[in-house]
């Protein structure tokens, strides 16, 4: 019978991690116990077995021109980002008192993890993983994949058609998210079982976001729409529940 | 100073390759791989100050490994049933639940390339990482350690494991 503990010194040997005189020493198992010789035998054919599979995996050559696509289009949102906060410090210097330090964002937080949410969305090749008008196709989709499913709600009528939904994972949990369209650009609907620490609005990198609770559900909503208009979604997507 | 695109370019970029095949091997899908490695240089491309330049190709393959988690819980969740991924990403597995294996005769035969993906795909997601990092990324112990987030002892008893239900999946017992 072999103990795990040989087992793994016979791994670690096949893997290059053991000195010299360990080496040596695995060398003398294995010529003892036939069962250690196989194991390693075992591990390199595994090896080339999985090499070889591997070989024939290549990303494609668009892969990079499209990266550097992506990268080229986060650039200016965080440079006007960086400008933004270096303005911010600016205004700490000039008022020097206490008061504008509240207004100086802290590190990655929620609304940063929504906003890259968003712009993942806007990235991909797809804006969402279910893509479908029908609020009776989304719905059921959602709720098969989150705890909390939205209302989903149509608002054609309002210049926002619903384009899909998809599933966006915020800080670790994984959140159900609808996604509409209004001329142009797209509106993320994210829902939240948990009450977030989000002010009403806000705008981070050029994005807007409008929170506001809904029974036991936090609605968020953003969008690189004018704020007036992404206010005007939020009171027309409120209104039939109301 | 260099400017963060060209530090991406020289940090993210050479890695390329490397970094979709992780992807490809931890979730098991050839297309979404690419959208992994995309959004992962995304979030590279966000912290890229955070590069210390020390090991560039570990700080990728991090960043790489814990967006194709993401993924993984988004998509299949239904197929990581005991475990759960923590809030960075990484991936908590209770180590009782694997019972120690008896490797006796185990003779590999020569599994086709598909039979190695499905068997591969089938391990549990934390088994799954440690022996792409190893046989498919060619890393050493301590950088798995490092990427996968975890002791170095828990990389040789997850490799071992995973090289065990491997031989059994893909083995002839005869």
């Amino acid at each position: 019978m072999t103990s795990p503990e040989q087992m793994y010194e016979i791994d670690a040997y096949a893997d290059g991690e053991l000195d010299a005189m360990r080496a040596i020493e695995v060398e003398r198992l294995m010529a003892e116990k036939p069962e250690l010789r196989q194991r390693y035998d075992s591990i390199l054919n595994l090896r080339t077995a999985l090499r070889e599979a591997a070989a024939q995996d290549r990303a494609s050559d668009l892969l990079q021109p499209r990266i550097e696509r992506a990268v080229g289009r986060v650039g200016p949102s965080v440079t006007r980002w960086a400008a933004l906060a270096a303005s911010f410090l600016f205004g700490i210097l000039i008022a020097g008192t206490l008061t504008w330090v509240l207004f100086v964002p802290r590190g990655p937080a929620l609304g940063d993890m929504i906003v890259s949410a968003h712009m993942r969305g806007l990235l991909a090749e797809q804006p969402f993983d279910i893509a479908s008008s029908d609020r009776h196709t989304v719905k059921p989709w959602l709720a098969r994949k989150v705890p909390q499913s939205p209302d989903v709600v149509d608002l054609t009528q309002s210049g926002f058609p619903l384009f899909g939904g998809r599933v966006d994972v915020i800080d670790g949990n994984p959140v159900a998210t609808l996604v509409y369209g209004h001329a142009q650009h797209l509106v993320s609907l994210m829902t939240f079982a948990k009450p977030v620490k989000l002010p009403t609005e806000s705008t981070i990198a050029g994005f807007h976001i409008r929170s506001w609770l809904e029974g036991d559900l936090t609605y968020v909503a953003v969008s690189d729409i004018p704020e007036r208009e992404l206010a005007g979604f939020e009171n027309d997507i409120r209104r039939p529940t109301r | 100073m260099e400017s963060d695109r060209a530090l991406f370019a020289k940090v993210f970029l050479p890695h390329l390759q490397q970094a979709y095949r992780l992807a490809r091997w931890i979730t098991g899908n050839a297309v979404d791989a690419e959208d992994i490695v995309q959004e992962a240089s995304l979030r590279a491309f966000r912290s890229i100050r955070d590069c210390s330049g020390a090991n560039p190709r570990g700080w990728v393959l991090t960043i790489v490994r814990n967006t194709a988690n993401t993924w993984l819980t988004r998509n299949r969740a239904d197929r990581v049933p005991v475990e759960r991924i923590d809030a960075d990403g990484s991936v908590i597995y209770r180590e009782e639940d694997s019972d120690p294996d008896t490797p006796e005769t185990i003779l590999l035969r020569k599994a086709a390339v598909e039979e190695v993906r499905r068997a591969v795909d089938a391990l549990p997601p934390a088994f799954r990482e440690v022996i792409v990092l190893r046989e498919i990324e060619d890393l050493d112990y301590r950088e798995i350690a490092q990427i996968a987030g975890i002791p170095l002892g828990t990389v040789m008893s997850r490799l071992s494991r995973a090289r065990s239900m491997l031989f059994k999946a893909l083995g002839d017992t005869q």
